[in-house]
């Protein structure tokens, strides 16, 4: 059994370490300092051995950690329980009743598992058994040092009352995978946290409710519940040990498992199935097109995505109306949120940069473009000539700036009326400024997407994606947002800012676009 | 009209997978690119096609008076071993719209029925979405809007792997009918279709290109003489 163990941990270590080095490879930069033989080298690779390790140490804590102060210590704060320990006792019982539904990784069909049990042909009842001793194993000792950090330290719970906390999870663990196993025998199927399940999602809901409900009324379930629910984990778990270590089907529970996320089946990447989800929203309606040549091509697009673009983006105008005319009448009735509704307006238009993000249909369209034309289009040289490509990248530009500007333009249109409802400007220049720049960002946002996608398109005609740049830019685009959201700056000293900022890189990403799109937009290989 | 590839050379990091590899393609006839797995054959297309830069060497068209000039887009039709469509249009839509693009330079252009008549695609398919055709209709529309554009030199990665054998076979009689009027390489693995087809073999080994010829051989030792070169064993 040792043996097994030691082969799936560097298994599963020489798997995290050469993901390591392909993640650092697609880095630009980096990659240029890398040497050519980057999966031989003895440095690389001991400090990749250093970094996986590291992680599998600090795994066992840093998850943990994040669950208590999310989801106990913060609600039990903000709720302002009068008993932390009854509190904490009472949430710790429901959560783990939610874990045992949600998180039981013994079916998990993860990578590292279909090549330990079917490439390698590793015995599978040994690398499985093993393979969970291991989980529960960093279960127990992660749970025993964070249950200590943050039952005895902070919620004040007995120390011998901390101990018990692990014991409690890895027995509902084993528990809920005694009773998955059971299932399996009598009725064939499984149900794992893969599948997406009412029962299970209603069950959990409820569970969700129970945790929650009673301590923002003040109430806790007693101790006894605790310590009866141990009792049965513990003698269901002693059980279900036996059972989980006995039981001589993995393999075949696992190539069902396999096959059904299509791991078996030829590997088929994550972005094949995002391809199958977006070519199945493709509309086809019977209609003539007066257009010729790339006009005609760009039409047909936008109508045969007309739900997933231009419905969106009409459904989210009707949406803004509702919100702007709703707050202009609450405005004039409601004296208090004239109050703050003035004062936001004043100094919190940086919240509205997130909005303006939230509400760029940039990204649904640029994905559609890609999975349902330029990944195909792109192996046609006609279509990589300059001419057309940038054609069609200021048609496919103008059709997201009208998309986005629409709900933009009702936003623009209501602030400067609900400022004047709520008690008015200073200076006429607040009136100018606020809509001129929700304007400007939605251009920007419009812009932004669009140029990024045709200067670092990160994929191959595989579908795999062979650049981080761009999803590195993306998510920096959204922190950068989100940062900004909680900035109180004046209105017109942001606005101006922003409307400055938002010409220049309008004008730059443009010029950018056009000069360097038909050298960078074309499949990466 | 011939391609004239001279000393071309291209690595990946340090790997050189072509090696100053030299040869000349000629019109009218349909060459066998034969190779093992990884020695560089779809390198070599997309070197060609532009899609890689090379490392070294050069490649060129000369017309029949010896006259050279550089390769332009529309000189290659490159047909993918996967066929790749625009999902969203219908095969008649995708014509109109590469009838349109490519109008300047299509001699006699037909309406788009007619090209789907010629590549028999059954009329109530035409106004179906791409993305719903099987693979070798794909294939088929593929093969056809290269064809349209007449390039002077056709490149066929894997072809009539997909196709059924009566369509494969009605694909081998339009490459034989076409053949006059390009420059055709196919790569295939599939000893037999090379033999079939190809009026010559050309083996990528080591990084070089070399003709086998087939002088007085029978099949068999021809077979023979292909699979040693391939093995790297004999000078051809």
């Amino acid at each position: 059994m040792f043996d097994t163990f030691l082969i799936s941990l560097r298994l599963r270590i020489a798997y995290k370490i050469n993901s390591f080095l392909h993640g650092l490879k697609s880095l630009p930069l980096i990659r240029r300092l890398l040497p050519t033989a980057l999966y031989d080298h003895q440095g690389l690779k001991a400090a990749a051995t250093i970094v996986a390790l590291l992680k599998e140490f600090f795994g066992m804590f840093l998850g943990r950690i994040l669950y208590f102060s999310l989801m106990f210590l913060a609600p039990l704060g903000i709720m302002e329980f009068h008993d932390p320990a009854a509190g904490f006792l009472h949430l710790l019982v429901f959560l783990t009743l939610i874990g045992m539904i949600l998180n039981n990784p013994l079916f998990e069909p993860t990578q590292d598992k279909y090549y330990a049990m079917f490439l390698l042909q590793m015995d599978a009842r040994r690398y499985v058994v093993t393979d969970y001793g291991y989980y529960l194993l960093k279960l127990l000792v992660g749970f025993t040092i964070s249950a200590l950090l943050f039952g005895w330290l902070l919620m004040d719970l007995p120390v011998w009352l901390c101990l018990l906390i692990p014991l409690f999870v890895a027995a509902g663990k084993l528990t809920a995978s005694g009773l998955t196993l059971l299932r399996w025998k009598r009725k064939g199927t499984l149900v794992t946290g893969e599948k997406v399940n009412v029962t299970k999602i209603a069950a959990s809901g409820m569970l969700l409710a129970a945790a929650y409900a009673p301590p923002a009324l003040g109430l806790a379930i007693p101790r006894i519940v605790f310590f009866v629910l141990l009792g049965l984990f513990l003698v269901c778990g002693a059980v279900a040990a036996v059972y989980v270590v006995r039981f001589p089907h993995y393999r075949k529970v696992y190539k069902e498992q396999f096959v059904a996320n299509s791991l078996l089946l030829g590997v088929e990447n994550a972005n094949t199935i995002t391809q199958d989800v977006y070519q199945n929203k493709l509309e086809l309606e019977v209609g003539e097109s007066k257009e010729t040549g790339c006009a005609y091509f760009h039409e047909l697009f936008v109508r045969r995505h007309r739900k997933l673009l231009t419905r969106s983006g009409k459904r989210m105008t009707l949406a803004a109306a509702v919100i702007m005319a709703a707050l202009c009448v609450a405005v004039t009735l409601i004296g208090e949120l004239s109050d703050s509704i003035h004062q936001f307006l004043g100094n919190s238009l940086p919240t509205l940069l997130i909005v303006m993000y939230w509400i760029n249909r940039g990204r649904d369209l640029t994905q559609a473009l890609f999975f349902n034309c330029d990944h195909s289009m792109l192996t046609y040289r006609f279509y990589r000539q300059p001419k057309i490509l940038l054609e069609l990248f200021t048609a496919r530009l103008k059709t997201l700036i009208v998309i986005n500007l629409s709900p933009a333009a009702v936003i623009a249109a209501g602030l400067p009326l609900l400022l004047f409802l709520s008690g008015g400007a200073e200076t006429p220049l607040h009136y100018a400024v606020l809509p001129l720049s929700i304007l400007a960002m939605s251009v920007f946002f419009s812009v932004h997407t669009l140029v990024l996608y045709y200067l670092l398109q990160p994929y191959n005609v595989g579908l795999e994606s062979r650049s981080h740049a761009y999803s590195i830019v993306n998510t920096a685009t959204y922190v950068v947002c989100y940062f900004t959201m909680n900035l109180e700056l004046p209105t017109v000293i942001f606005g101006l800012c922003v409307i400055g900022f938002c010409v220049v890189y309008i004008a730059v990403a443009l010029v950018l676009a056009y000069r360097l799109a038909p050298r960078t937009f074309k499949l990466r290989t | 009209m011939k391609l004239i590839v001279e000393n071309l050379q291209k690595n990946f990091d340090k790997k050189e997978v072509l090696k100053g590899a030299t040869f000349t393609f000629e019109q009218g006839r349909i060459y066998g690119l034969l190779g093992r797995n990884g020695a560089g054959k779809t390198t070599l297309f997309n070197c060609l096609n532009e899609d890689l830069p090379i490392d070294g060497g050069s490649f060129c068209l000369a017309d029949d008076s010896g006259e050279r000039r550089s390769i332009t887009a529309q000189d290659i039709g490159y047909v993918l071993s996967t066929p790749v469509v625009p999902e969203f249009l219908t095969a008649r839509e995708f014509l109109k719209f590469f009838l349109e693009i490519n109008r300047h330079r299509i001699v006699d252009p037909k309406e788009p029925d007619a090209y789907l008549d010629y590549m028999q695609i059954d009329p109530e398919d035409r106004s179906k979405l791409l993305k719903d055709f099987s693979h070798g209709m794909k294939n088929k529309m593929q093969m056809l809007v290269h064809i349209m554009a007449d390039p002077a030199v056709l490149l066929l990665d894997e072809p009539l792997t997909s196709f059924d054998v009566v369509v494969a076979d009605e694909m081998k009689g339009l490459l034989r009918r076409i053949k006059g009027d390009h420059i055709t390489i196919l790569s295939t693995h599939i000893m037999e279709l090379a033999l079939d087809l190809c009026d010559e073999i050309v083996i990528l080994n080591d990084g070089v290109l070399r003709q086998v010829s087939r002088e007085e051989l029978d099949d068999e030792d021809f077979k023979n003489r292909i699979i040693s070169a391939l093995k790297g064993e004999t000078d051809v």
